[in-house]
């Protein structure tokens, strides 16, 4: 004869009320696992949202940037070759540099075997005065496209005529004011020159320029051999960090110079790709944080939702086992009169409430084994079966909360006087 | 008989219980002076509500008197902790009541070795049947309380109380439910318990029952009035 044994027949004897305890701990521990379930499906759900905006947007840039090299291929682009201890923000300010370097520059470029530029043009610029005339000029001295050796004939047809020596070509502006048309012959800063062309108005610097023979603006520049820029035409590249490939290739050829890239339209189309590629980051960002807001405020109402049904189920519990008590106390007494002492009392009380915690759980587990995988899925069980807080909540909790709602009947039964209830009764 | 019977003195000695009702209180007890030896069957008689089951109760160790001094040997019970009260009694104390008072869903066999559980020891399966066997139960031992009679719930009450050979048994009125027979069998074997060193107390209505003591006391509004003694 044992106190367990005690315990076993007085549940099957009173199984009513043990059942409807039962039944309070598996719908706590239900709703604890539905919560669950239902917070790991949206979160799943929203992880699985955001890789596929996370794919798609990398499948939008990805199919932007092959469109971009596409376009950049065929478009092509052009950069400006400086000496290297040009200070750039006189080139940004002035359009050109008082720096100069050796033609033979350019030279070398041609000579080399590079592979990303097409065109080559070198000049010397400067801002004069055609004193003659009174006149502000950008005397531009230009040698004509100096050919790339190695393609031989392969090499692209050269975009710009060169300008011979002797010659003038005159912007706009200059021969406009001052009633020049080609084959006129004009005297620039002391040196005849014949105007083999004039250029329709640009509205740009170009108006006021005037373009002559490299050698002869060298001559009337006092810089012989000396350029102060060379611009490298159709640049193709179809990385998407192309100006670092072409510095990268000509810095191995021409150490001692530096390169800026003019604006170009697959310029303006590399930032539209960022731009994209920015927004849709963002949006996702965007998404990311309402997502996490949503599913902090399901996770505040599911736990709600759960400490209401378990303070319940806990009232519920309590509640049966002081009618269960109640119901007990001639049995009770006789047992305290038998020598029964409060621990053995409050244990034969405690343990009903434990095995309702035990059975309850157990059930409820075998429900949501059922459950879950159906509603929500295997990887949803999985995520909760496999947490070992979760673990841990769902073997102890319930059994520990149904032994202290018994707690306190179970202490008022086992300080009972045993005589009053035996008078009593 | 449980160890150092030979010794067993049982001594109350100005014993008082009152108890608070809405008008007052009742003095259910007034300076009781009893004493019991191994061997004793004292029997106590008087009118329902003179304070019978409240002196059982008091020296059953149940319920602490107001004033006066209970000893079981050199022993004071309400000088202990409850729990070693009660360990004390389930040791020493066996009772019978006229409700009988057994665990509705345990069977026969399980209310007799019931004490066993606070007090377990080797022959307690065999100790049962001896007092089934004894008490004429062997073929109800697998019956539940609501399945038996009134004579045989009070003869399971009356072997449980024998389990562990108390000192000393105290009895409530355990005939007043039972028929003659019935009544026969329960005295008889009180009688036996304390003829074979035991002691027995019983309160009864009863004058057959009365009779059987070899002390007997007339108790009236919490008093004893007269002891006669064989």
């Amino acid at each position: 004869m044992t106190l367990f044994r005690i315990i076993r027949r007085e549940i099957s004897y009173s199984r009513g009320t043990f059942l409807m305890g039962v039944a309070a701990v598996i719908i706590a521990v239900l709703s604890y696992i539905i919560s669950l379930s239902i917070l790991s499906s949206s979160n799943a759900s929203f992880l699985n949202t955001m890789q596929s905006m996370k794919d798609n947007l990398e499948q939008e840039i990805s199919g932007l940037e092959n469109a971009i090299r596409k376009s950049m291929k065929g478009l092509g682009f052009n950069i400006h070759i400086y000496p290297e201890k040009q200070d750039l923000a006189v080139i940004y300010e002035q359009g050109y540099g008082e720096q100069t370097m050796p033609e033979s520059y350019v030279e070398t470029l041609a000579n080399s075997k590079i592979v990303t530029v097409n065109h080559l043009l070198p000049r010397l610029t400067q801002m004069v005065k055609w004193k003659e005339k009174d006149q502000s000029v950008l005397l531009i001295g230009v040698r004509g496209e100096v050919p790339i050796a190695f393609r031989g004939e392969n090499r692209k047809k050269a975009l710009i005529d060169p300008v011979k020596v002797g010659d003038i070509v005159l912007g706009y502006e200059l021969h406009k004011k001052h009633g020049i048309t080609p084959g006129d012959t004009i005297r620039f800063m002391d040196k005849e020159l014949s105007v083999t062309a004039t250029h329709s108005s640009r509205g740009t610097v170009d108006d006021i320029t005037a373009w002559m023979a490299l050698s002869t603006v060298q001559e009337l520049l006092e810089k012989p051999d000396m350029i102060n820029g060379i611009l490298a035409l159709e640049c193709n590249c179809e990385s998407l960090d192309r100006l670092g490939d072409i510095k990268k290739e000509i810095g191995q050829i021409l150490p001692n110079t530096k390169i800026i890239e003019k604006e170009s339209k697959a310029l303006a189309r590399a930032e539209a790709r960022n731009k994209v590629k920015r927004t849709g980051q963002a949006q996702i960002e965007d998404f990311a944080l309402s997502q996490k807001t949503l599913l902090l405020n399901q996770s505040i109402t599911a736990t709600l939702f759960v400490m209401i049904v378990s303070a319940l189920s806990i009232c519920w519990i309590a509640y049966l086992t002081f009618s269960n008590v109640a119901a007990r106390s001639v049995e009770i007494g006789i047992l305290g009169a038998m020598g029964f002492g409060g621990a053995k009392l409050v244990l034969l009380i405690i343990s009903r409430a434990m095995l309702m915690g035990v059975v309850g759980t157990l059930l409820a587990l075998m429900i949501s084994l059922i459950v879950v995988p159906l509603a929500w899925g295997n990887h949803i069980f999985s995520a909760i079966f496999t947490n070992y807080a979760n673990i841990f909540i769902l073997l102890f909790v319930p059994t520990v909360l149904a032994c202290s709602a018994a707690w306190i009947p179970a202490i008022k039964a086992s300080s009972k006087d045993p005589a009053a209830v035996l008078r009593n009764e | 008989m449980s160890e150092n019977n030979s010794e067993f003195t049982l001594s109350a000695q100005g014993i008082t219980k009152t108890y608070p009702t809405g008008s007052g209180c009742i003095d259910v007890l007034e300076n009781v002076d009893l004493e019991l030896s191994k061997g004793d069957f004292v029997t106590i008689s008087g009118p329902s509500g003179c304070g019978k089951s409240t002196l059982l109760m008091v020296l059953g160790t149940l319920q602490e008197p107001d004033s006066g001094n209970l000893k079981y040997g050199d022993i004071l019970p309400y000088g202990l902790s409850p729990s070693n009260r009660a360990f004390f009694r389930s040791k020493n104390i066996g009772f019978v009541f006229q409700d009988f008072n057994l665990v509705p869903y345990l069977d026969v066999k399980e209310n007799i070795m019931c004490p066993g559980i606070v007090n377990p020891f080797e022959d307690l399966e065999s100790r049962s049947a001896e007092l089934l066997e004894m008490l004429g139960l062997t073929d109800r031992a697998e019956h539940y309380p609501d399945q038996l009679s009134s004579g045989e719930k009070q003869r399971t009450a009356l072997a449980r109380a024998l389990l562990l050979s108390p000192r000393i048994i105290f009895a409530d009125e355990p005939t007043g439910n039972l028929d003659q027979t019935n009544g026969r069998i329960v005295l008889d074997c009180l009688t036996n318990y304390a003829q074979s060193g035991g002691s027995v107390m019983m309160a009864t209505h009863d004058r057959d029952a009365f009779s059987c003591g070899n002390k007997q006391i007339e108790f009236n509004e919490g008093k004893v009035f007269t002891t006669e003694s064989e």
